[in-house]
């Protein structure tokens, strides 16, 4: 076994002594493509193993319909419990599953998942469970975790520290003035209010390449993490014409393709026909994604484009269109939370602004959109974005009591672009 | 400089007219009086009550630094170079540096605990419930900052001054002291960007010249571009460049969020003239931004024109429990 | 929002406001009560003089000759309690309500006041100090003045409830209805924003905007420069000789503007018919006021500043309901609101050229059921993607397709028997489909404790010493030895109604059980 393997098997065996131990809770901090949902999964069947019913809160009504498609395949039987309008997706498992709007509908399943609004529902005086797992738990809020925590004697969260803050559609000086902050994440509110919380970090991504990982781990995390794959294990093989930031991005894992500094409009119709191109030569040139399952050509459902508004994903997603590609997908930050493919185009979130925002300077938005990818990320910006970091006033409001966040946006977005410099590449 | 002066360059870090005011340490109430601007400077009374509370917090501080540093104390005793071991010093009108910027506060409080050394502040504005002003305490954070930094650049080993400093204000509605720990960390960062900077800004020659004033001062200051945006209004120049900017009518003049959508586009002539189709854009930018405009104004033309337009049959409230 | 910007490069270029609302989205009172007025620089709790009544000819004048003095302070701010108390005590008279409880099966009556007070202030630092003179006069051990404090509090805690009227601010109002082409934050200034509405012939909004700057601020902080050569003389005189007069006309000058243009933005803003559901908003407002009343009476008042614990989660939740349901109401009661939406592309306005009533799809369970389709022609390219959600009143549709100029829907709800299809749009029908359906109610599902992961185990740390807190700035400036020497006693300390730690609702601040969720 490869050093990496052997301290990510370490990392995974400590989890379960741990949550075989006496602590109240558990915390495992996976970075992007640490393989939580392998853990998660791995840890459900060693419980059901050793007669345990494990209840599983995740996030949203994907993340758990792919959770119960996996766990059914491993074998448990397990429980999906949803709202009334939930209907099964394409794919869904005949055997093993049940599913139901209550939790008695559900009754012999070994695993129960359900996102954190419909646990939300159970009563604690129905039935509670010697431990949950809540995955997703970075992404969940602490507002979330109030209305669940009662069920379960003891927790394991699981979650990733680089995702995007919990959102609300309150005013943010009006939720300020509450003596605690609910919109915490569910794990951060976990380890203020129980500090002596073992924080298992996983040590490596098994997504991201050798080349990109240290990027991503430097400008966005806390805890360092590395590559689980060797630099010689993947590739991508481009046809020789290849767009200088593809071939770039394929030799190194990285590229940052620059257009000429502009304040343009947020949808940017040169970003938009740029990455339209990039897209259009990804899908129809003799590509192959090598790993060492073997080479393989790249397909559609490879390649995805990271955008930051809605509006920035119609046009793109039209751009696509008029140039006859379908099949890629193309969405913002927050719907791509927890999704991998093989190469990835990002829009840089600051790209062609005049000014920059807290919205757009949010690190777990870039970080996101640049730890999708297994083979390699090009960031299409404008350029000028140093500059629009510099002339960003350091003026947030200072909320007394709090601690200032353990990343900071601005400077993350910095050490990014920092990291990127010798990639960067010119737009002809 | 006093150190709110030298924060001053986190205001406005995209303003070059900005950045040379500072860069070349123009005489603030110099350039109010050139400009015609109100003089602005502090009321009396709330002179008076910061010299009161700071008084009272004074006296308090040992037990203060005690309970929130972790630090056994007497009262502060007077200091003429950067302290060392433990205790609570005063440090009066140290005359410290930044870069090359003098940075002349009028005191330091220090409170060290053997090995590091905790700038301790005590501002008057007050703190209810254990919640002040986050404004305020951003600015306190920012000046602290260049204390904390310029205090470092003084220390012979820089990370003996902590960037933890304690900030002392009024509880409530009385003078009763409340210590709060207050990491600047990030602030210190950020000024460091900040200078690093400031040491590339070309200072037209004229502002160089000491005891620059009046109009001279004015049209120097107006040689170096402006950029107008939300933040200005607390800038020393504002009522000079919004007259600038009212006179070109940019669109910066309405804020940030239409400059950001405007983009090239510098007038609110110009983009207005795109929005209704009375001036064919050029180039690909200004098409979207055309596209942009179009849409919103065919809404608020939709919207004004009062067409009865249903939103459907009748109200729509009522509870879908 | 584009419109928002489109709407001020409008007013930049014509130099005066243009209008972002064309109904009334605050409720106005026939009688609200005005208050403006300025306290000591950086001291709330020690007013110079506050402006105040429910009559625009005839205001209350009250002047603190030593702001810092207790005993003046207690007699100027007793005369503003009684006067709330006599415009509160209007307020009383309720009605019979029959409403649903529980399950909502079950009926009962109830009684809810027939019309709740109203607070106008000119600017949001008032509307603030309003909340801090509450707090303050809370802490007093005088019955009259502690109850005017929980009344402020009770009208204070309704200030960041999205939708609520009881406490107004005249550059909220404004902002809530017109578009200026100054930067948002110079919105905050109420002269400003007046002269930019409503420039005097002959200006524009520049120069009148100009000249509102240079007249005194709107309180209740002064500027340095007023404090320096109009009141600091003043003072002295009226605390060396007992003269107030100078103190009295100066108030009266420099309050003088802000009161007018308090009034001033009430008028503009009734000049516009009201919203739809602002009759429905203010209920919730009644509501709370009549629990807020029956606290008052029960003596069971209590306050937090600051929520913590479940009240906080609590409050949250109540903040995400009323912001989405105040959205959602006022696009739906105003076009030029719904016109934002449009902008965005988020809405479609178009005419209904074809409709298929009888369209049955095979649902999940193997039943044929009807979804209509509905085809409507656009102006502009709709650019969202196929499912995308959107409501026609009650008739809810997903898109399907579009094209440049159609789009292309199924109704998903609202219409889907038969005896509903005539709720559906006629063919020709001009129609706005809004990103809005019906009012949806969630339960806040919350805890009546914390659970343990959101719960400290270790005992909190010990509070501060106690008797810091009634350190007052009685202080004379004069004298900071002396005051220096009293800290360790406690002059002058009185318990008030102080926070509850078992109950920290504001009371009437959040929903309180028993308040109709359907009032919203």
């Amino acid at each position: 076994m490869s050093s990496a393997g052997a301290r990510h098997e370490a990392a995974i065996e400590e989890v379960w002594d741990r949550v075989r131990g006496t602590d109240r809770a558990v915390v495992v901090d996976s970075p992007p493509g640490a393989g939580k949902s392998t853990l998660v999964r791995e840890l459900a069947k060693r419980l059901v193993a050793v007669g345990e019913h494990v209840p599983i809160v995740v996030q949203t009504n994907d993340q758990a319909d792919d959770l119960v498609i996996a766990l059914a395949g491993a074998g448990l039987s397990t429980g999906r419990l949803h709202g009334q309008e939930w209907t099964p997706p394409t794919g869904w498992p005949r055997t093993k599953v049940r599913t139901g709007t209550k939790l008695g509908e559900l009754g012999g399943c070994d695993v129960i998942v359900g996102t954190a609004a419909k646990w939300a529902f159970v009563k604690a005086d129905e039935r509670t469970w010697p431990l949950g797992v809540i995955d997703e738990a970075y992404q969940m809020s602490a507002a979330a975790l109030v209305r669940v925590g009662h069920l379960f004697d003891r927790l394991l969260l699981v979650g990733d520290p680089g995702q995007l803050a919990p959102f609300t559609v309150a005013d943010e000086h009006s939720v300020r003035s509450l003596a605690t902050w609910p919109l915490d994440t569910a794990a951060g509110t976990l380890l203020r209010h129980h500090p002596d919380t073992p924080v298992i970090p996983l040590p490596v991504s098994w997504r991201l390449a050798p080349h990109t990982a240290p990027v991503i781990s430097d400008a966005f995390y806390t805890r360092a993490f590395t590559a689980g794959a060797a630099p010689t294990d993947r590739r991508l093989e481009l046809a020789s014409l290849a767009h200088p930031a593809l071939a770039h991005a394929a030799e190194h894992g990285w590229a940052l393709l620059e257009l000429p500094a502009a304040h343009v409009p947020r949808t940017d119709p040169a970003l938009v026909a740029t990455l339209a191109d990039l897209v259009h030569q990804l899908v129809t040139a003799d590509v192959s994604t090598v790993d060492p399952s073997g080479p393989r050509p790249l397909s559609r459902a490879d390649v995805a484009v990271g955008v930051v508004h809605r509006d920035q994903k119609a046009h793109v997603e039209a751009a696509l269109q008029r140039r006859g590609v379908t099949g890629v997908t193309v969405d913002t930050a927050n719907r791509l939370q927890g999704r991998q493919y093989e190469v990835v185009l990002a829009w840089h979130p600051l790209s062609g602004r005049r000014d920059a925002s807290a919205f757009h300077l949010e690190a777990g938005r870039l970080c996101v959109l640049a730890s999708r990818h297994r083979q390699a990320c090009v960031v299409v910006s404008r350029a000028g974005v140093e500059e629009q970091l510099h002339a960003y006033p350091a003026a947030e409001p200072v909320w007394l009591g709090t601690d200032p966040p353990q990343v900071d946006g601005w400077e993350a977005n910095r050490a990014f672009l920092e990291r990127l410099a010798p990639h960067r590449i010119t737009a002809r | 400089m006093d150190p709110r002066r030298i924060a001053g360059l986190l205001d406005a870090p995209g303003c070059r007219r900005r950045q040379a005011l500072d860069a070349a340490q123009v005489d603030l109430g110099l350039l109010a009086e050139a400009i015609g601007a109100p003089p602005g400077g502090q009321s009396p009374y709330a002179r008076e009550r910061d010299g009161t509370f700071t008084h009272l917090a004074t006296a308090r501080l040992p037990e203060l630094v005690g309970r929130h540093l972790g630090i056994d104390c007497e009262a502060a005793v007077e200091t003429s170079e950067l302290p060392v071991g433990a205790g609570l010093w005063v440090w009066r009108e140290p005359k410290l540096r930044l870069r090359d910027l003098p940075v002349t506060p009028e005191r330091i409080v220090l409170a060290g605990d053997g090995t590091l050394l905790h700038p301790v502040e005590i501002r008057s504005y007050a703190c209810l419930d254990g919640h002040a002003d986050p404004a305020k305490v951003a600015g306190t954070a920012r000046e602290l900052a260049v204390v904390v930094a310029a205090l470092r650049q003084a220390a012979p080993v820089p990370e003996r001054v902590s960037s933890r400093c304690l900030l002392v204000l009024p509880r409530n509605f009385g003078l009763a002291p409340v210590g709060t720990l207050l990491d600047v960390a990030p602030q210190v960062r950020r000024l460091g960007w900040s200078l690093d900077r400031l040491d590339a800004v070309d200072l037209p020659a004229r502002l160089r010249l000491p005891d620059l004033g009046g109009q001279a001062l004015v049209n120097a200051l107006a040689a170096v571009d402006a950029r107008f945006g939300d933040g200005c209004p607390s800038c020393p120049m504002y009522t000079h460049c919004r007259q600038d900017a009212e006179r070109t009518g940019t669109v910066a003049r309405a804020g940030g969020a239409a400059a950001n959508l405007c983009g090239p586009v510098g007038t609110a002539v110009h983009a207005l003239a795109l929005a209704h189709g009375e001036r064919s854009p050029s180039g690909e930018a200004e098409q979207a931004i055309a596209d942009e405009l179009a849409r919103a104004a065919a809404a608020y033309g939709w919207a004004v024109g009062g067409s009865g337009v249903a939103t459907g049959p009748g109200p729509a409230g009522g509870s879908a429990r | 929002m584009s419109l928002d910007v489109y709407q001020r490069l409008l007013a930049l270029s014509r130099a005066r406001a243009v209008p972002a609302a064309s109904r009334a989205h605050r409720h106005l009172s026939p009688r609200p009560w005005l208050l403006t007025g300025y306290h000591l620089a950086g001291e709330p709790s020690a007013p110079v003089a506050i402006r105040y009544g429910s009559f625009r000819d005839s205001p209350k004048l009250l002047t603190v000759a030593e702001p810092r003095d207790r005993a003046l302070r207690f007699a100027a701010l007793g005369g503003l309690a009684r006067d709330l108390a006599t415009y509160l005590s209007r307020y009383t008279v309720t009605e019979p309500v029959v409403r649903a409880t529980g399950s909502g099966r079950e009926l009962e009556v109830d009684h809810c006041c027939v019309d709740a007070p109203q607070l106008v202030v000119p600017n949001e630092a008032t509307a603030h100090w309003v909340g801090l003179l509450g707090q303050y006069l809370r802490t007093l051990d005088d019955p009259v003045l502690a109850a005017a404090g929980a009344h402020l509090g009770w009208i204070a805690s309704r200030r960041h409830l999205p939708g609520s009227s009881v406490l107004l601010t005249a550059t909220d109002l404004l902002t809530a209805h017109w578009r200026t082409g100054q930067l948002p934050t110079e919105d905050g200034h109420l002269g400003r924003l007046l002269a930019w509405i409503e420039p005097p012939a002959g200006a524009d909004a520049w120069q009148a905007a100009r000249d509102a700057e240079a007249m005194p601020p709107a309180g209740p902080a002064s500027d340095p420069s007023w404090d320096q050569v109009v009141l600091r003389p003043a003072l002295e005189r009226a605390k060396q000789q007992g003269d107030v007069r100078r103190l009295k006309l100066a108030a009266a000058e420099v309050l003088d503007g802000a009161w007018r243009d308090t009034w001033a933005a009430i008028d503009l803003v009734r000049m516009l018919p009201p919203g739809e559901h602002v009759a429905k908003r203010w209920e919730s407002d009644r509501w709370s006021w009549t629990r807020h009343r029956e606290r008052v009476l029960a003596g069971t008042v209590s306050f937090s500043a600051r929520l913590s614990d479940v009240p906080a989660y609590r409050f949250l939740h109540e903040l995400e309901t009323r912001t989405a349901a105040l959205e959602r109401q006022m696009a739906l009661d105003d076009p030029l609101v719904m016109a934002r939406y449009l902008a965005t592309g988020e809405a479609v306005a178009g005419v209904v050229f074809k409709r298929d009533p009888e369209h049955t799809v095979v649902n999940s369970g193997g039943r044929s059921v009807l979804r209509p389709l509905l085809w409507v022609r656009t102006a502009a390219a709709f650019d969202r993607p196929a499912g995308t959600e959107l409501w026609w009143g009650k008739v809810g549709m997903v898109v399907r397709g579009s094209t440049d100029d159609t789009v292309e829907l199924m109704v998903t709800s609202g219409a889907v028997t038969r005896p509903k299809l005539n709720l559906l749009p006629d063919t020709d029908a001009e129609v706005v489909l809004a990103p809005f359906g019906p009012l949806q109610y969630f339960p806040d599902n919350l805890p009546d404790e914390l659970p343990w992961p959101t719960r400290s185990s270790r005992p909190k740390p010990a509070p501060e010493p106690e008797q810091d807190d009634d350190l007052d700035t009685d202080l004379a400036p004069a004298a900071p030895a002396a005051a220096a020497v009293d800290l360790g006693g406690t002059p002058g300390r009185v318990p008030g109604p102080r926070a509850d730690p078992g109950d920290g609702v504001p009371a009437g601040g959040t929903a309180a059980p028993g308040e109709p969720r359907g009032a919203l």
